[in-house]
C-alpha cells in the first residue's frame, strides 16, 4: 500500500511539473496576463 | 597491512570503473540535452534487474544477456524522452535544467515503486560458474567477474570515445545550440 502511495505520488508529480513547466507562481502571472489581455483596466 | 591497502584498492578499481561508466551516461545526457536526468540510477538498476531476469528464466550468460538489456533499456530511454523530457526541448537552458531535475525526480519515484512492487526490496545476485574464480596477482586477489566488468566497462568507455571523437554526430554532441545539434544527428 505504502509503494502505490509512492506510485501516485511520483506520477502526479510529473504531471503537476509538465502542466505548470515555470512553477505556479509563473502559472498564476500567466492567468493575471491573459484576464488583463480578456478585459484590460 | 600494505596487501589490505593493495586489495582495497584493486575493489576500489574494479567497482569504481562500472560506476564511472554510469556517471558518463548522466554526463553525456546532461552535456547533449542539458538536462538532468536524476532518475538514471532508476535507469541503471533497471539494467541490472533485466540481467537478473534473463540469467534466472533462460539461464542467459550475463555479459551475454548485455546484447538483449542494453538495446531494452536504450528502448525504454527513448520512450521516457519522447514521452517526458521532449517537451521541454524548447525551454530556456535554466527551465529546462530546474524542470528536468523535478521531471526526473517525480520518474525515480515512479521507476523505484515499480521495482519493488515487481521484484520486493531484497538483495538480489546472479550466482554464475565463474563467480568464485579469482586471478592471483602475489597477495592481492582480484574476482574474474568483477574483472569482466571493469573490462566490459573500459570497453564501453573506449568505444564511446571513439564515437564521440571520430564520428559525425561528434559535431552534434559537441555543438553549443539545440538546433546545430539537431541538424548534426
Amino acid at each position: 500500500m505504502v509503494e502505490v502511495h509512492l506510485l501516485v505520488f511520483g506520477i502526479l508529480f510529473i504531471v503537476v511539473v509538465l502542466a505548470f513547466p515555470g512553477g505556479f507562481v509563473e502559472a498564476w502571472r500567466g492567468l493575471g496576463r491573459a484576464r488583463r489581455a480578456v478585459r484590460p483596466v | 597491512m600494505t596487501t589490505i591497502l593493495l586489495q582495497g584498492a584493486v575493489f576500489g578499481l574494479l567497482v569504481g570503473g562500472v560506476y564511472g561508466l554510469g556517471a558518463v551516461g548522466l554526463s553525456l545526457v546532461f552535456g547533449v540535452l542539458k538536462m538532468l536526468n536524476v532518475a538514471h540510477g532508476e535507469l541503471i538498476m533497471f539494467g541490472g534487474y533485466a540481467t537478473f531476469m534473463l540469467f534466472t528464466l533462460w539461464g542467459v550468460d550475463p555479459f551475454l544477456s548485455l546484447g538483449l538489456s542494453a538495446p531494452a533499456l536504450f528502448l525504454v530511454g527513448a520512450g521516457l524522452y519522447w514521452g517526458l523530457f521532449r517537451r521541454l526541448a524548447g525551454s530556456p537552458e535554466h527551465e529546462k535544467i530546474k524542470n528536468s531535475i523535478l521531471i526526473g525526480f517525480g520518474l525515480a519515484l515512479v521507476l523505484h515503486t515499480l521495482a519493488i512492487l515487481a521484484w520486493q526490496a531484497d538483495e538480489r545476485s546472479i550466482a554464475v560458474s565463474y563467480a568464485g574464480q579469482i586471478l592471483r596477482l602475489g597477495p592481492v586477489v582480484v574476482p574474474l567477474a568483477r574483472l569482466g566488468a571493469l573490462v566490459m566497462a573500459f570497453v564501453t568507455l573506449g568505444g564511446l570515445h571513439l564515437f564521440l571523437n571520430r564520428t559525425y554526430p561528434r559535431a552534434g554532441s559537441c555543438s553549443a545550440t539545440p538546433t546545430a545539434r539537431s541538424l548534426a544527428w
